[in-house]
């Protein structure tokens, strides 16, 4: 048992050192589970590769390292690690949009499994497996046990989602914000102070700062004219000096989730005058919008003159 | 006492170019900006009907032949912009009339009607106005002209043009 005991050990000192060679820190690497079924219909699963970071692939039982083979792997990865229950891949760097190189996998009982070997999506949903969790036989003890952690996590994030979805259904800014990002700005109490268009080459931006009582607002309408791609929003901040320490809230709501090219759509911001009272008094703030690249779409000042009494 | 001719002729010149030059019926002021006009009693009314009250203001197209330009060309004279939101109780797509001085720093325009679509021309007076400048002719403009970044600016009902 000499060979795969050093190749664990192999596995486990290239395990160690993964997450300092993740080069972008903004790259999701993911642990997950893949039901494997014998049925015709099931293609074969994709595994989401970045260059140098390992992906390891764990199975229920044993591998046959002769039978498993990733083809045309030379050039591309580093000789991939077969042994005990696990395959350890490692590209050399980034493999090309649309290059899919297939993985045959045989375990010990004569189990085959083939997988298609991919880079990491450039989409917004994209990621790196960092190990992923193989099972064939959905009833295994490992299998359910890894389904109920993935349900529960799954559960935990939409009972968040839908936590702040109650809290916001009651919301007077909420409300206004979606009247505003509707264009129905008619229907608020909200009065427009002032108009200007940002500069920006990808986008065609113009805000509108309104004043309102007990509120001011801004309604900021994009036309997505040479961004290259869909337009999304990442976040967006209300600070006194662009820092964290003195962020303040406010309700936010866009007209639609991400603008194609070609399209336009509004972001409204209603911010309550509590927002505004740092210790008593009222101060100035200023609201940043970042897109989907992290960098940032607009910052648009707003003086707590625009809060009436 | 008898005055000869050439003499009366630049006196009267003289006194003619002291009122001041007249555009769109508006006295200019030096830079060749529009000095003070009155709103008539008729435009105000027409905008209190339609619901337009003074500081109201909603984005239009300024140059009707030049919708959704990266960088707009303005001419002094008259110019035909189009409303892009809902003004009181005029529509988008209504039509706004106006004249547009280019003399001074900023292009100076003041609407004096709206044309609603299939409806008869209502007397309103609005000005175009951008904060931070935006305004402000870009430099290459050539005189009598005025080349704006963007085509859209927002119009503001007054009571007066000051």
């Amino acid at each position: 048992m000499r060979a795969p005991l050093f190749i664990r050990c192999c596995i486990l000192l290239t395990l160690a050192t993964l997450p300092a060679q993740a080069r972008n820190p903004a790259d999701t690497l993911t642990i997950r589970t893949l039901q494997v079924s014998d049925h015709p219909r099931q293609e074969a699963q994709s595994i989401y590769v970045s260059g140098q970071v390992v992906t390891a692939l764990r199975f229920e039982k044993e591998i046959e390292p002769t039978k498993t083979k990733l083809l045309a792997w030379e050039g591309r990865f580093k000789a991939p690690l077969m042994g005990s229950q696990m395959v350890v891949l490692e590209p050399l760097r980034d493999l090309d949009t649309g290059e899919a190189i297939p993985l045959l996998v045989t375990l010990v009982d004569g189990t085959g499994f083939t997988f298609l070997v991919k880079p990491r999506s450039n989409e917004e949903w994209g990621w790196t497996d960092y190990q992923v969790n193989v099972f064939n036989d959905p009833n295994s003890y490992d299998a359910v046990l890894s389904s109920l952690h993935n349900a529960l996590k799954r559960e935990r994030k939409l009972s968040e989602e839908n936590q702040r979805f109650k809290q916001e259904e009651n919301s007077i800014d909420h409300a206004y914000a979606t009247l505003l990002a509707n264009g129905q700005v008619k229907q608020t109490p909200f009065h427009r102070e002032l108009f200007f268009r940002p500069k920006n080459e990808d986008m065609d931006m113009i805000v509108e700062v309104f004043s309102g009582p007990g509120k001011a607002a801004v309604l900021i309408h994009l036309t997505n004219t040479d961004y290259g791609g869909p337009w999304t929003f990442d976040g967006a901040y209300l600070t006194r000096d662009f820092t964290h320490h003195t962020a303040r809230p406010f309700a936010i709501r866009m007209n639609r989730p991400q603008i194609v090219p070609g399209q336009s759509g509004k972001l409204a911001v209603v911010v309550d005058k509590s927002a505004f009272e740092v210790e008593g008094q009222l101060v100035d703030l200023a609201l940043q919008i970042f897109r989907g690249d992290g960098q940032l779409q607009v910052a648009v000042a707003m003086d707590h003159t625009l809060v009436q009494k | 006492m008898p005055v000869s001719k050439p003499l009366l002729v630049s006196l009267t010149v003289l006194l003619t170019a002291s009122v001041g030059c007249l555009s769109g019926g508006v006295g200019l002021r030096p830079d060749g900006t529009p000095g003070p006009q009155e709103c008539s009693g008729e435009a105000k009314r027409v905008m209190e009907a339609l619901k337009l009250h003074v500081g109201d203001a909603a984005l239009v197209e300024l140059d009707a032949n030049q919708l959704r330009s990266k960088r707009v060309t303005l001419y002094d004279g008259p110019i035909e912009s189009v409303l892009k939101d809902d003004f009181g109780t005029l529509e988008p797509t209504t039509r706004l009339y106006g004249h547009v001085w280019t003399g001074g720093p900023q292009v100076v325009i003041r609407y004096y009607e709206a044309h609603r679509p299939g409806s008869a021309k209502l007397p309103i007076c609005a000005v175009a106005r951008l904060s931070y400048d935006q305004m402000r002719k870009r430099p290459e403009s050539k005189p009598g002209t005025a080349i704006l970044d963007g085509s859209v600016a927002a119009a503001y009902i007054v009571d007066a043009f000051r």
